[in-house]
């Protein structure tokens, strides 16, 4: 197994640095992956996560003194004769387990006038990409989405 | 990127045409522009999106919310989606609500 490391950004989980954590993403996606349904994916899959990861900071900075740190990191992992794209976010907010593999899933055969205007996002993250993983490690939200490239997608 | 947003008032339907991309920034720039319309009486809603790059799924909660205000009978265009633009709409069941249409000719 080898790892090609595309970088990390590390800020406070706010508003204000959308701008820094998704151009991170979005350079990162530019870099490791070709294919332009895959990026396209992955990004509304990141999109939804940094979006879901500041609302519950914004939770936590209000009522604790704390501040809600943010790191987001890139590699490609060769293994064997596959490569994968990971993205890997991790946070210091709520704890927060989206029960990825239990999740019951969108009915999207509901008529639009019915459906509740949430319940969106993750459900975007879980289609958007070939794995999604989560994991509560020393106090930390720690996510992985993979993405499998095959010799036509990396860049 | 930035999001502009240019709504154009007909007698019987409202144009609004956007330019950019539609994410968690920017979609309540949308939602703002969506609620002063006059939505529970429009019968026709017309989205230009053949200048934006990316919608995220709060962008496609403020499509939703604005099929939910217009009358049962009314019809939402997007015009001009990016194939996966389409893609996202289909996969989350939202085409069944909206009506996708390459240009404006075709409405």
């Amino acid at each position: 197994m080898s790892v090609q490391e595309l970088g990390s950004v590390r800020e406070q989980a706010s508003m204000d640095n959308w701008d820094r954590l998704n151009d991170f993403v979005n350079e990162s996606v530019r870099l490791g992956i070709k294919d332009k349904s895959r990026s396209y994916n992955l990004r509304l899959a990141t999109e939804e996560l940094i979006s879901n990861i500041i609302r519950a900071a914004n939770e936590v900075q209000r009522s604790e003194s704390k501040d809600v740190v943010l790191e987001i990191s890139a590699h490609i992992q060769k293994e064997g004769d596959g490569s994968w794209f990971i993205l890997k976010t991790r946070d210091n907010g709520l704890h927060f387990d989206p029960q990825f593999s239990s999740r019951s899933p969108v009915d999207t055969e509901q008529p639009v006038s019915e459906r509740a205007i949430g319940g969106l996002g993750l459900f975007l993250i879980q289609q958007s990409v070939d794995k999604v993983t989560y994991e509560w490690i020393d106090e930390y939200n720690v996510y992985e989405l993979w993405v499998m490239l095959d010799s036509s997608c990396v860049a | 990127m930035a999001l502009t947003i240019d709504v154009v008032q007909g007698d019987v339907h409202v144009t609004i045409t956007l330019s950019g991309d539609v994410d968690t920034k920017t979609a309540p720039e949308l939602l703002s522009q969506l609620t002063a319309l006059q939505l529970h009486a429009l019968e026709q809603l017309r989205l230009d999106l053949q200048a934006v790059d990316f919608i995220s799924s709060a962008g496609l909660r403020a499509i939703v919310f604005a099929k939910q205000k217009m009358p049962h009978e009314s019809a939402l265009y997007l015009i001009g989606a990016s194939e996966q633009i389409v893609d996202t709409i289909t996969k989350t069941g939202l085409a069944q609500a909206v009506r996708i249409v390459a240009s404006v000719t075709e409405i």
